[in-house]
């Protein structure tokens, strides 16, 4: 039981971190959350969706589908973000709240209300290995998150692009001082996170169904998780993420299912009370 | 002059919201008109003396418009069949006269009482959400109104003591009642485990499952809850996988039902699945395969062979169109119940202008209808075996046991 558990949590805390990696790469490049995160995963998923549903091969659908998420958080970032950048921190948190409101009732109008059906990537029906059951689905998503939250490690520590887009996040003056286009790094940052999120969205879909709503099932945690492991760093999103997920099904088991969502925002607290910056992040001090 | 030209615009915006306002107030009065000559060419010009007016309140506008006009639709077409045929026993024609009450109980009252004071009525019919049938069925309790709820399903409406109410349509207690009659009797089922939503809707239905079991021999083993929007339901299945329950007990909407089959079958639990609250079109779009043998439990079933459920399903279908639900059946049954009760009241000589006398024609009802026999309690709550249906090959299969 307690490992079946463990399992069952690991594979929802495998999505949790994918979607924490995404909301930390934007605050990393603008110092703040994205709440319009969740719908673009949310219509990256629908996308996914209608061009395998008139008959675009499964595969080539979600490369298309995570093109046009990329598209869209490229969009997002040049007549958004660069719009209100300049103005104030609070314009900025505002206008993605209202672009995630205009995302979400549009995907109302185009798509419906009601949750649909998702094909799957892979087959949910588990292995039974020693009496314990992992579904293909389960291990799948677990790789997918780790090879992608590797592969974005060595991008940002051992590619100049990366390392690039590194110094423009943290240092924007002096990165620009030494020839970095600050603006053009942002927006790669952006269009990187939206395909992030749209891969999450695809793996989540199968099993929640793709709905005008997902992203509010997903995002508080995503953001809890991106949090608890310290905001701005890849791998304390996925401690944070994977730590949410396991909290969550152990909760649900030995205390109660009705607490089950509290579970994750109560050790969230307790984490933030004992050390304010998350898991991974050191302390910075502010130098004058 | 900026302000000058400020002033202008303002006034005429002013204007305009006022005029706009009289548009939308006038077109109200003119539905309400329209309410009072029924568009039925047949009942328009009858005569309200020698007729019985029968009253309908349901939502026709805002949020709740669809089941309110479903409602309506039902209500109508029963109306015009009796009137085609004579009137009641052959004599009496009905005048129908409705409301819209917007789904706000305030407007409910106000135009329940407009059709006490103004219309006469003999007679009501609504509203369909619980709240509004709460605040109007104090309206008909004064003046001594017989009113029948066809839709609202919140337990306490029966529970006030109004002799003048009565509900046609299923709450818990009655899913529960077929529900758990069905465990026993034909899976022979000793415990039970429950897994419900965490709202009103779950939880009320847990108290009242639970309750029931005793009467029905059945232990509960395990009681599990999930949240509204839930995906994952690894957790509580396992729970109740380990407890040995011979049944599961599901009180829950479609979206959350398809991913619990969906689990149970990767999960390999064969444990006999049965429930309510999730009998929609959609559940076999989401579930597909999954929810093949899914038991649930409903008042009516257009795959029900009865020749009053096929009329019922083709003439509402020819009238209105597809997309109904329950209610349809059940309002149109309400009509039948108040003629019949109007009927007997004729043949035994009573005077059925007198709510009293009338009320107690309905308590002794015995109706065949579309929802099948309807029969009533002394608190007026409906009294019906329900139909249990398993879905067979996406399709929906009446159990026979």
């Amino acid at each position: 039981m307690l490992i079946q558990q463990l399992l069952n949590g690991l594979t929802n805390g495998s999505i949790y971190a994918l979607m924490a990696v995404g909301v930390t790469m934007v605050y990393k490049a603008l110092g703040m959350l994205n709440f319009a995160h969740g719908d673009i995963l949310m219509v990256g998923t629908f996308i996914c969706l209608t061009l395998y549903s008139v008959g675009v091969p499964f595969a080539l659908a979600i490369i298309l589908s995570i093109v046009s998420a990329s598209i869209l958080g490229f969009a997002l970032e040049r007549f958004v973000i660069r719009r209100v950048e300049f103005s104030s921190f609070v314009n900025l948190l505002i206008a993605t709240v209202g672009v995630s409101y205009v995302l979400r009732n549009l995907a109302m109008v185009v798509w419906g209300t009601s949750p649909q059906l998702f094909p799957n990537i892979f087959s949910p029906t588990p292995w039974i290995i020693g009496g314990f059951m992992i579904s293909p689905r389960t291990l799948g998503t677990i790789i997918i998150s780790l090879v992608i939250i590797f592969l974005l490690h060595l991008f940002f520590t051992k590619v100049k692009l990366g390392k690039c887009m590194q110094l423009a996040c943290s240092d924007p003056e002096g990165a620009a001082m030494m020839g970095i286009n600050v603006s053009h790094m942002r927006f790669l940052t952006f269009g990187i996170s939206a395909a992030l999120a749209c891969i999450a969205g695809i793996l989540i879909a199968p099993l929640s169904y793709a709905r005008a709503d997902m992203s509010a099932i997903v995002g508080m945690k995503a953001f809890a998780a991106a949090i608890l492991g310290g905001i701005g760093n890849l791998w304390g999103a996925l401690l944070g993420g994977v730590i949410l997920g396991v909290v969550e099904a152990l909760g649900a088991t030995y205390i109660s299912t009705a607490y089950k969502d509290a579970f994750s925002f109560i050790i969230l607290f307790v984490v933030l009370y004992v050390k304010p910056t998350g898991l991974l992040n050191k302390r910075v001090e502010n130098k004058l | 002059m900026k302000k000058k030209i400020i002033s202008v615009l303002l006034s005429a915006v002013v204007c305009a919201s006022l005029l706009a306002g009289c548009g939308s107030d006038s077109g109200q009065d003119k539905k309400d008109d329209g309410g009072s000559s029924t568009p039925a060419a047949d009942t328009a010009d009858v005569d309200g003396e020698d007729a019985f007016v029968l009253g309908a309140v349901a939502p026709l506008s805002g949020s709740s418009a669809v089941s309110g006009q479903v409602m309506l639709n039902a209500v109508q077409m029963a109306v015009d069949e009796i009137n085609e045929a004579g009137g009641i026993n052959g004599e009496l024609p009905i005048k129908l006269v409705y409301e819209d009450d917007e789904a706000v109980p305030a407007n409910s009252v106000t135009v329940t009482q407009k059709l006490v004071e103004q219309s006469k009525i003999n007679a009501l019919i609504g509203s369909v959400p619980s709240s509004c049938t709460l605040a109007n069925m104090e309206i008909t309790q004064k003046a001594k109104i017989p009113h029948i709820t066809s839709c609202s399903s919140n337990i306490t409406i029966t529970q006030q003591g109004n002799p003048y109410i009565y509900r046609m349509t299923a709450t818990d207690a009655t899913h529960a009642k077929t529900l758990l009659k069905y465990a026993t009797e034909a899976l022979g089922a000793k415990t039970c485990a429950m897994i419900n939503e965490s709202s009103d809707f779950g939880m009320g239905a847990y108290n009242i499952v639970e309750e029931a079991c005793a009467d029905y021999g059945l232990e509960m083993v395990a009681h599990e809850i999930y949240n509204s929007g839930d995906t994952d339901f690894s957790v509580q299945l396992t729970k109740m996988q380990q407890t040995g329950a011979d049944v599961f007990i599901l009180w829950g909407y479609y979206t959350e039902t398809a991913l619990i089959c969906q689990q149970m079958e990767q999960y390999g639990i064969d444990t006999p699945l049965i429930g309510t609250g999730y009998n929609s079109p959609e559940l076999t779009e989401l579930g597909g395969s999954a929810v093949d043998g899914l038991i649930l439990t409903t008042p009516f079933d257009a795959a029900d062979p009865a020749e009053k459920v096929q009329t019922f399903d083709k003439q509402y279908t020819e009238l209105y169109g597809a997309g109904y639900d329950q209610n349809a059946p059940q309002s149109y049954d309400a009509v039948y119940v108040l003629a019949d009760a109007v009927t007997r009241c004729m043949n035994d000589g009573a005077d059925w202008r007198d709510g009293d006398v009338l009320t107690e024609y309905i308590r002794q009802t015995e109706l065949d209808g579309a929802t099948g026999i309807t029969t009533f309690d002394e608190t007026g709550e409906m009294v019906k075996d329900l139909l249990v249906i398993e879905i067979e090959n996406g399709e929906h299969k009446i159990v026979e046991w």
